[in-house]
């Protein structure tokens, strides 16, 4: 081939090249941090693309954020428990607080980074908090009379077929751990396959599990369920108030599993600077308000009403013992087996 | 600078471009006209292959509902449920469970059909499914509690012979065979005894992917599938990323991608064909979507169903048709420009001929050739040149005689006929040049007559010319041809001996021409006695110009006077 061809060829390419390294700004998201609106306003102040990959459970959440080999994702939205994990992977980036102007907005407690356990490590930052919410349990006022006292209620046998649960094996043990007066975080093998009988009994009297807050409006409404394990916290109760289901909202006694989701940076990002910016942007006031406003979740901005319940003892979401074990458990008992493994 | 066209030239243009135009717009016009029929018919025939797709689609569901309803009203499958007879209930669904399993034989596309009892939270009590390419049946041991499952708890709730279609989503139950991570939809219809007491359902699992292949093998290789759901959700794409974008945390929406077909998820709403642009591996293509409505009793769910083919193969016969026309038209076109060129050349060769001609006569004075013959306009034109012609050269002949005659008059002595003194001097001045360059020599001799006014006195002037003549005849015969012999006016003669080698013969020819003087004339029967005197000057040594060698000759000539006349004298020669 005559060398002027070569040299066509390579100019062909290098013309394509910006086309081909500037892929869209890639977010992996849960529902509510990153709506259409938002990201379209995003979109055009910075006229660089943006695609929102939503996801359901911790387990969506990992499995998407390891695709091509952990590249693929910018920007990641998860809960402290996760980020520990991913951190510990070395799968964060370390990130320059003086380019995040607008965390001067946020409240102190979510200011002061070193405190919160999770996002911050030998000195260095990995994850900027958004949004967290509690997960109490939802009930339909028009066949429960009283609020539900404790976890054990959805287990109750007068409920059965009439119980929704989320479907994500890490929080379910947590809440079995939590009815049995057990450390939810950190459980004993032992322990592990009694709770995973207890999810048994648990998805037994259940009519049915659901992932994304929508579906478990839509499933509460259209099936007549009367309790539900609120995965979401308030973002379900405003939900299904929207849509004007009568329904209630308690913290049982055993107290209430909570999240704390935060933007990271993933250390293999392309696109530092303006992944940066979109958490900078999700601190701006009109940003962060549509979390309360729109989907009942709590703000960390300055001003904003503490979305959490007085004095609730609250689980904050940590690394489990055995999250593999949990995992393959919970997909056991999801399947509807009967012999659970290592039974 | 633009050159001019010449009139051949630009008639052939005008021709040409004429005939081009006619070609163009009527080619045009056909083609025009053609294409929207063929387009219409292309289209027509994506719309009909896309009836006749969703016809089969429709059609091999509606027809998996019945297998479904037809062996959940079986007794055999209402005893494999019965509780009260564990035994008979186990050789039910033994039998059954055959049944299933020639039923995934025959139709590929039935990944797993089960029989699920509402008892025991759901429990499955035949399952037989495709695993690995077979067909297996699960032990007992390995069945699992469905209850959880929609296709349980939504179907559970309708009555004897209603069939329930799920939507269509990517597998992810655990341990379902074959059917693990591919597009899905689920039949299910619940099995109700006798008390109308619900049993349990019947669930039957096709994999989409298969039924596709089934279909798309009835159709041409070039046809692409879309696939959509209710919400508008992609399930089949020619670009995989596409499809069941929902199930990967995304949304990929057909009235996003195409807004043209929008319309299609409101109900009632007819086929319709769009333009689709380009799509994966950059194919630009043209589609027909329609509803495909499946008829359940929980709300009928649809589906939008699109078949495409390349944007070229609509326009295809389009686009023959213009080869065509554009070949016929060229076709036209070169026939135009030979004809044209053609009719160029007729119009100008006679017009080329006649210029060349016309160059001719201004060059040579000479009429040529001209189409005199010709009875058009070009006749006519050839003989009004050739008329013009004729008429100048007339006039130039007049002109040239005129001048000869003026030139020759002032030139010469109209009596004698001998060169005038202008004629002489300029002879003389020419033979002076003449011999300085060639060195040698000449000799002028003036003639004086003597007594002439006493002749013309006694005789009359008539006279006097006829001496004149005659002199001049004489001086004429007395010289050779290549003298010049000038009558200066009066009686007055010069004569110019030009080229001598020597002057020495001088004398010799002086006294030639003095002797021939000597005789008498006859003139009018009368006899004259005329004499002359000569003067004899000769170049170089009398002098170096016309004007001395004249001055020296006439005083030579007066000294001839002076000396008794009739005699020769040379201008050195003193006394």
């Amino acid at each position: 081939m005559p060398r002027c061809l070569h040299l066509l060829g390579l100019a062909a390419l290098l013309l394509s090249l910006p086309a081909l390294a500037t892929p869209p700004l890639r977010l992996l998201s849960w529902p509510g941090y990153a709506d259409e609106d938002l990201v379209a306003a995003f979109e055009q102040r910075y006229q660089h693309p943006v695609e929102v990959t939503l996801v359901h459970s911790d387990e969506q959440l990992r499995r998407q954020f390891n695709r091509q080999q952990g590249r693929y994702f910018d920007l990641i939205a998860a809960n402290t428990a996760e980020l520990q994990a991913l951190h510990a992977q070395q799968r964060l980036l370390a990130l320059p607080l003086q380019q995040l102007p607008n965390r001067l907005r946020q409240q102190r407690r979510f200011r002061d980074l070193q405190t919160l356990p999770g996002i911050s490590a030998d000195g260095q930052v990995y994850a900027i908090p958004y949004a967290y919410a509690e997960m109490g349990l939802i009930y339909d006022r028009q066949q429960l009379s009283q609020a539900p006292q404790s976890i054990a209620s959805l287990w109750d046998p007068a409920l059965h077929g009439r119980v929704l649960i989320y479907d994500g094996g890490s929080h379910n043990f947590a809440l079995a751990a939590l009815r049995q007066g057990l450390p939810p975080f950190d459980l004993p093998a032992q322990a592990l396959s009694e709770l995973a009988r207890d999810l048994q009994a648990l998805r037994r009297n259940s009519l049915t599990f659901y992932r994304g807050p929508e579906e478990s409006a839509e499933l509460f409404i259209s099936q007549g369920a009367a309790l539900m394990f609120a995965n979401y916290g308030q973002q379900q109760v405003k939900l299904l108030r929207d849509a004007g289901a009568d329904i209630g909202y308690s913290i049982p006694r055993e107290g209430a599993l909570a999240w704390l989701d935060c933007w990271a940076i993933n250390q293999a990002s392309q696109q530092v600077e303006l992944a940066l910016r979109w958490i900078d942007y999700s601190l701006e006031p009109p940003v962060s308000q549509t979390l309360s406003e729109r989907h009942g979740l709590g703000s960390t901005l300055e001003g904003a009403a503490d979305a959490l319940p007085a004095q609730a003892r609250l689980h904050w979401l940590q690394p489990v013992e055995n999250e593999q074990r949990r995992s393959q458990l919970w997909q056991a008992i999801h399947s509807g087996k009967r012999q659970l493994p290592g039974e | 600078m633009i050159m001019p066209l010449s009139i051949a030239t630009r008639l052939s243009l005008l021709l040409l471009a004429f005939a081009l135009l006619l070609a163009a717009s009527i080619g045009y016009y056909a083609w025009s006209q053609s294409r929207d029929a063929l387009l219409h018919a292309a289209r027509e025939e994506l719309l009909g292959a896309n009836r006749v797709l969703a016809l089969n689609l429709s059609e091999s569901l509606n027809q998996s509902a019945r297998h479904v309803q037809l062996l959940a009203a079986l007794p055999n499958t209402r005893m494999a449920l019965a509780s009260h007879a564990p035994q008979l209930a186990a050789a039910a669904r033994n039998r059954q469970a055959q049944a299933f399993a020639q039923l995934l034989h025959f139709h590929p596309q039935y990944s797993q059909l089960r029989l699920i009892s509402l008892e025991q939270f759901g429990l499955e009590r035949i399952r037989v499914e495709r695993a690995d390419g077979h067909i297996r049946r699960l032990r007992s041991g390995q069945l699992e509690e469905k209850g959880h499952f929609p296709y349980v708890y939504l179907t559970r709730q309708l009555r004897a012979g209603q069939v329930r279609f799920s939507p269509i989503n990517i597998n992810d139950e655990q341990g379902s065979s074959d059917l693990e991570q591919r597009p899905n939809l689920r039949i299910a219809t619940p099995v109700v005894d006798s008390y109308q007491q619900t049993l349990g359902v019947l669930v039957l699992n096709i994999d989409l992917e298969r039924l596709f292949n089934q279909l798309r093998n009835n159709l041409p290789s070039h046809y692409r599938l879309f696939l959509a759901n209710t919400e508008g959700d992609f399930l089949l794409h020619p670009d995989p990323q596409q499809a069941f974008a929902f199930e990967r945390g995304q949304r990929s929406l057909l009235q996003a991608q195409f807004p043209a077909l929008a319309g299609l998820l409101d109900e009632d709403s007819a086929p319709r064909v769009a333009d689709l642009g380009r799509q994966a591996s950059a194919e630009h293509l043209v589609g027909a979507f329609s509803r495909v409505s499946l008829d359940s009793d929980q709300g009928t769910r649809v589906l939008i169903l699109g078949l495409a083919v390349e944007h070229s193969h609509v326009v295809a016969g389009a686009n023959r048709l213009a080869g065509q026309m554009l070949q016929l038209g060229l076709l036209l076109s070169l026939l135009a420009a030979l004809l044209a060129l053609w009719l160029g050349r007729a119009f100008s060769a006679p017009l080329r001929a006649m210029v060349k001609e016309i160059q001719h006569f201004s060059e040579h004075r000479q009429i040529g050739t001209l189409p005199l013959q010709r009875e058009d306009e070009l006749g006519l034109l050839a003989r009004s040149i050739y008329q013009q012609q004729s008429q100048i050269l007339e006039q130039i002949q007049q002109l040239h005689d005129s001048h000869q005659a003026a030139e020759h008059l002032a030139h010469h002595d109209p009596l004698t006929g001998l060169g005038n003194r202008l004629l002489f001097i300029d002879r003389l001045q020419h033979a002076i040049s003449n011999a300085r360059r060639s060195g040698k020599r000449l000799a002028l001799v003036f003639v004086d007559l003597d007594y002439f006014k006493e002749i013309n006195d006694s005789h009359g002037h008539a006279m006097g010319d006829a001496v004149l003549r005659q002199v001049a005849n004489l001086l004429r015969g007395a010289t050779r041809a290549g003298d010049t012999v000038a009558r200066l006016g009066g009686d007055e003669f010069v004569i110019l001996y030009d080229g001598l080698d020597t002057h020495s013969d001088l004398p010799q020819i002086a006294g030639k021409l003095l002797a021939r003087f000597q005789n008498r004339l006859l003139i009018d029967g009368q006899e004259i006695h005329i004499q002359a005197s000569m003067g004899i000057s000769r170049f170089p040594e009398d002098g170096q110009d016309s004007v001395s060698l004249l001055q020296h000759a006439d005083r030579a000539m007066y000294q001839a006077k002076r000396d008794g006349r009739n005699r020769i004298r040379f201008s050195n020669e003193h006394g």
